[in-house]
């Protein structure tokens, strides 16, 4: 065959190399794109990649976060199971190379399939556990043999899942799913199929070591007493159990069991990991012992991982502050004794040197995130702010590969630190920090609204303010009394005279964006609606006032003052006011003032009639006084102003 | 009866306001003022008129020629023009429309990193650019200015290249530079030595889109370039038959053979099938078939002087007028070839036409200094 010419002109250049071509440098596929994924950093404003970035659809709470997300998971759910139902409607076989997603197979119907061992098998592979379980039962029925191997992986698979189908929480593909939604704790199925399959197969190490761990997992009562027996049997016929049987058997241990299985897992030669120290642990903290013995044993069990060295895992530190500082505490919190919090800080500071000081913080187990959690948990609790923003820092550092859980232990964790650094940071760089991680990381919520309200009523700065009131709206605080009266606050707190022109108008906006809503809300009065009714109260009514006449719209605002003088405004189902409360002896003041200030007696004498019904103890005689020096009243008007107060008084 | 609160911009239905606050004290001053006279309010004065009556004690009455209330149609009208505020009512979707958050472009910080808020390429989305952006066509721009962005269907429509501004590019090259080798030093100084040291130039596309295949039908296709002189051992009977073989595949100007390959499934083998072709052109332009004696003057490519007729008017003319000299009739030769084998143009026509003037001597009856220009003829 002849050479092609391509190749003869090729090999002509390499045979006199007037040209020098380097070698091409080697690389993986993904080295490219990580170089790339290297020059983008955060973006502090964006929202949640999992949603739409659009104004509409940026969720601004956690709970929006949770249905916004789960929608959007389950919508691809309901997506899959019309595939599976009708897989040829849905085909779509232009994928090239082959992708599995758009040829879903129906899983195998237990009831339906011939009962034979290769449908088990099948079955098992697929992790189908009850599906398994039931085409068992059948062919147990049918008296078909199976064979020894298929046999233990049927009982591995059962224990392992209590004989019930794999948990939402293993499931990778669905995250909302996984991640949102707690099954709760389950309890070993007495006398189940696992119970049944444990009779069957040979009771060797392995078998009785899982069967430990499973009783162990799914721990009720008897599966303990159980476990503990399988375990006494193990030894009593010289078999070891494996180190997962040990680790089961010490998280159900109580304290002082510890000591005896650690000793016997020396005994037989069994090598602990880390895991085995961080079930110990978790036992330490458990029951009522003092807490001078479980800060004993916390540290003779720190000090045996040293000296079989072994490393701990974020886990690990986790399960020591939580026991120094016992989450869900709540109240008893301020009744530990300071020496106990100086401890846990102390702790937490090596940890933390340890952190710094060492390389990449790899990842162990799932739980090693709620280190993070427990530590600006402990430290917010000392009220160590450098604690706490190194805590931040080692956390958002690249070398940190522990990721805590979006939309849940990151907002969590995020939540804390702003709600700290709330109180101590200047208005400048909260505001800055503010905006960076709501509604980005940490949702609205009342509890930083509220404080927020408190710092930006004594330190004034519109563009936070404006942003606050924004996220608050946008959360639903507006059905809330207490928030919305606390937004309300915020915006009567800010000095409209100080603000620019664009500010001004800004102002303007939200007020009348405020009340706007607050109104619709009361006008929810047909019956199918009413659900959504939220009644103006006389307070709400006078601050929407005293907020529109410094938006500058005063017919408005006296407008909605009128309506508290109203009595078919105030009864029968067509009431938008609520027929209780009270206005405050100030805001009314306030308005009397606004009214004076214009020379407006009508106005003004409403007020006089609203401190009369809200404020009856206050003494009208002074506000009259005010009225007549400042607007120009007729003898007439004067007279009946006087003889008003005079039959209330 | 229903009165409204005029609540600002919006009109919402309150249980009766108004008439029936007749018991409030401000009311009861407000009656007692106009009384006195000092206050008169415009309803009141229209009240106070109403009642007058003329000289035989009859009220004044008001000529209605239209319904007093206005029409349905006329309603509509005026709230579809401005003229008259929507009503407003309280709508069930309302923490939905609550929740609508405000754009974040405005809240971006100036100073902030934007290869990081654009990564990528993306459609065009207004929230998130902090420009004022403005896009379409108005008759009279000067009048109005084109839409704004917000809602702007033409903005998503084009391309943008948010994604590649120069600090992105900047980034993605630093990032990529440890990836790279350096450019051969040779061909920086001599940059001629491309063509003889890599004369098959190939080409192709990669096609990358979001989708569930990997495949473009575009991907297949390979160009191959290749310039004649790239073979030297070529002689002149192989060089003819080489451009007989490409046919039109063959560049003149360039003096370049092009071959496109997308006849096979993947761009492999059509890389494969571009370079056999080549290969076969090669070998076939070198060998001398016993059927090419039969190649008669037809069969060139190019009208040759040689064996032409004019040769041989040329030849009989030279034998009967003795000055035409050989040289003049080598020129001649050369532009009769040039003005038979280009396209013809007035300055080749011309240029034949000297020629001939010179070769046969026949002078200009009047010399015209310049010819005239092609577009003028």
């Amino acid at each position: 065959m002849r050479r092609s010419v391509v190749c003869r002109l090729a090999a002509e250049v390499a045979s006199k190399p007037t040209v020098t071509i380097p070698h091409a440098i080697k690389r993986s596929p993904l080295d490219l794109l990580k170089a790339l994924n290297s020059t983008v950093g955060t973006d502090k404003t964006a929202p949640h990649f999992a949603f739409i970035d659009d104004p509409t659809t940026i969720p601004s709470t956690a709970g929006q976060k949770r249905s916004y997300f789960l929608a959007k998971e389950l919508g691809k759910r309901a997506a899959r199971q019309l595939a599976e139902e009708w897989p040829t409607l849905m085909a779509f076989d232009r994928d090239l190379p082959r992708l599995p997603a758009f040829r879903p197979e129906k899983p195998l119907d237990p009831l339906e399939v011939e009962p034979t061992e290769a449908n088990l098998r099948k079955l098992v592979e697929a992790k189908q556990v009850s599906a398994a379980a039931r085409l068992y039962e059948r062919l147990q029925s049918g008296d078909v043999a199976l064979s020894a191997d298929l046999q233990e992986a049927l009982f591995r698979l059962v224990v392992y899942y209590n004989g019930q189908d794999v948990p939402l929480l293993e499931i990778e593909e669905w995250p909302g799913l996984r991640n949102l939604y707690d099954e709760g704790a389950t309890k070993w199925n007495d006398a189940g199929l696992a119970d049944l399959l444990f009779e069957s197969v040979e009771k060797n190490a392995e078998n009785s070591s899982t069967m430990i761990a499973g009783l162990c997992k799914f721990r009720s009562d008897v599966s303990v007493v159980r476990a503990k027996a399988i375990y006494k049997e193990l030894l009593a016929k010289n078999l070891v159990p494996s180190e997962e049987a040990f680790n089961a058997l010490l998280s159900v241990s109580a304290p002082a069991e510890i000591v005896p299985l650690l000793k016997q897992m020396a005994h037989s030669g069994v090598a602990p990991s880390v895991r085995t120290f961080n079930a110990a642990l978790t036992a330490v903290g458990k029951g009522k012992t003092p807490f001078a013995t479980q800060w004993k044993t916390i540290r003779q069990l720190l000090g045996e991982m040293k000296a079989v060295a072994v490393d701990p895992s974020l886990t690990t530190y986790s399960i020591v502050l939580e026991t120094l500082v016992p989450a869900h505490s709540g109240k008893d919190a301020n009744q530990l004794p300071a020496e106990r919090i100086q401890l846990a800080v102390n702790v937490l500071n090596e940890v933390l040197v340890r952190l710094e000081m060492g390389g990449t913080i790899a990842i162990v187990d799932a739980s090693d995130q709620y280190f993070f959690l427990n530590a600006i948990r402990v430290a917010v609790e000392a009220n160590n702010e450098t604690l706490v923003d190194r805590i931040e820092k080692a956390y958002a550092d690249r070398k940190n590969t522990v990721a805590l859980t979006a939309l849940t232990t990151e907002s969590v964790f995020y939540s804390r630190y702003l709600t700290y650094k709330a109180n101590t940071l200047n208005i400048d760089a909260l505001e800055k920090l503010y905006k960076e991680l709501v509604p980005r990381v940490v949702g609205s919520n009342r509890q930083l609204t509220l404080k927020l309200v408190d710092r930006l009523s004594k330190d004034q700065r519109w563009s936070f303010t404006q942003r606050v009131v924004g996220d608050s709206i946008a959360s639903r605080h507006l059905v809330d009394f207490g928030l919305s009266s606390a937004v309300r606050k915020l915006l009567l707190a800010q000095d409209v005279t100080k603000l620019s022109d664009i500010e001004k108008e800004q102002f303007q906006t939200e007020v009348t964006r405020l009340v706007d809503a607050v109104v619709e809300f009361a006008n929810f009065t047909q019956p199918f609606l009413k659900r959504l009714q939220v009644k103006l109260n006389p307070q709400a009514v006078c601050e929407c006032a005293l907020l529109l006449i410094r938006a500058e719209q005063p017919d408005r605002a006296w407008n909605l003052v009128e309506l508290l003088l109203d009595d078919k405004a105030k009864t029968g189902d067509d009431a938008i006011v609520a027929d209780f409360g009270y206005a405050q002896q100030s805001t009314l003041y306030e308005l009397l003032e606004a009214a004076l200030a214009d020379g407006d007696w009508y106005n003004a004498s409403h007020v006089v009639q609203l401190v009369s019904v809200y404020q009856p103890k206050s003494n009208l005689e002074p506000i009259i006084a005010k009225i007549d020096s400042r607007c120009k009243l007729t003898p007439i008007q004067r007279s009946m102003l006087r003889n008003f107060v005079k039959l209330r008084q | 009866m229903i009165s409204t609160l005029r609540a600002g911009s919006s009109l919402l239905p309150v249980a009766g306001l108004g008439r029936r606050l007749n018991s409030t004290l401000a009311s009861r001053m407000k009656r007692a003022a106009a009384a006195s006279g000092s206050y008169e309010s415009e309803e009141d004065q229209r009240h106070r008129l109403e009642e007058q009556v003329d000289e035989y004690g009859e009220q004044f009455r008001e000529l209605f020629i239209n319904p007093k209330r206005k029409l349905a149609a006329q309603l509509q009208l005026e709230r579809m023009t401005g003229r008259t505020e929507r009503e407003k009512y309280s709508r069930a979707d309302i923490h939905d429309r609550l929740a609508v958050r405000r754009p974040r472009s405005e809240e971006m910080p100036v100073d902030q990193d934007w290869p990081s808020v654009w990564p990528a390429a993306a459609t065009y989305k207004s929230s998130v650019v902090p420009l004022p952006i403005r896009m379409g066509t108005r008759k009279k721009p000067e009048k109005r200015a084109p839409f704004k962005k917000v809602g702007n269907l033409e903005l998503l429509k084009i391309p943008n290249f948010l994604h590649l501004t120069p600090e992105h590019i900047k980034r993605h090259c630093e990032a990529m530079k440890k990836f790279t080798t350096p450019f051969p030093p040779e061909l920086i100084q001599n940059p001629s030595l491309a063509e003889s040291e890599f004369p098959v130039t190939v080409r192709y596309s990669d096609y990358l889109h979001q989708g569930t295949s990997l495949r473009d039908p575009r991907a297949r296709v390979n160009t191959i370039e290749v310039k004649l002189d790239s073979f030297p051992d070529f002689d002149e009977h192989a060089k003819d038959k080489f451009r007989h073989l490409v046919g039109s595949r063959f560049n003149e100007e360039t003096n370049t053979l092009t071959i496109v390959t997308d006849r096979c499934y993947t761009r492999k083998q059509n890389r494969e099938y571009a370079d056999f072709l080549l290969t076969a052109l090669y070998y076939e332009a070198l060998k001398v078939e016993s059927w090419e004696e039969l190649k008669a003057r037809n069969d060139n490519l190019k009208v040759e002087f040689a064996g032409s007729k004019v040769e041989k008017r040329i030849a009989e003319l030279a034998k009967k007028a003795e000055d035409v000299s050989p040289s003049a009739v080598k020129e001649f030769a050369e532009t009769w070839y040039e003005y038979r084998n280009q396209p013809e143009t007035p300055e080749l026509t011309r240029s034949y036409e000297d020629s001939v003037r010179k070769l046969l001597g026949i002078s200009r009856l009047v010399e015209t200094e310049k010819p005239k220009p092609a577009s003028s003829e």
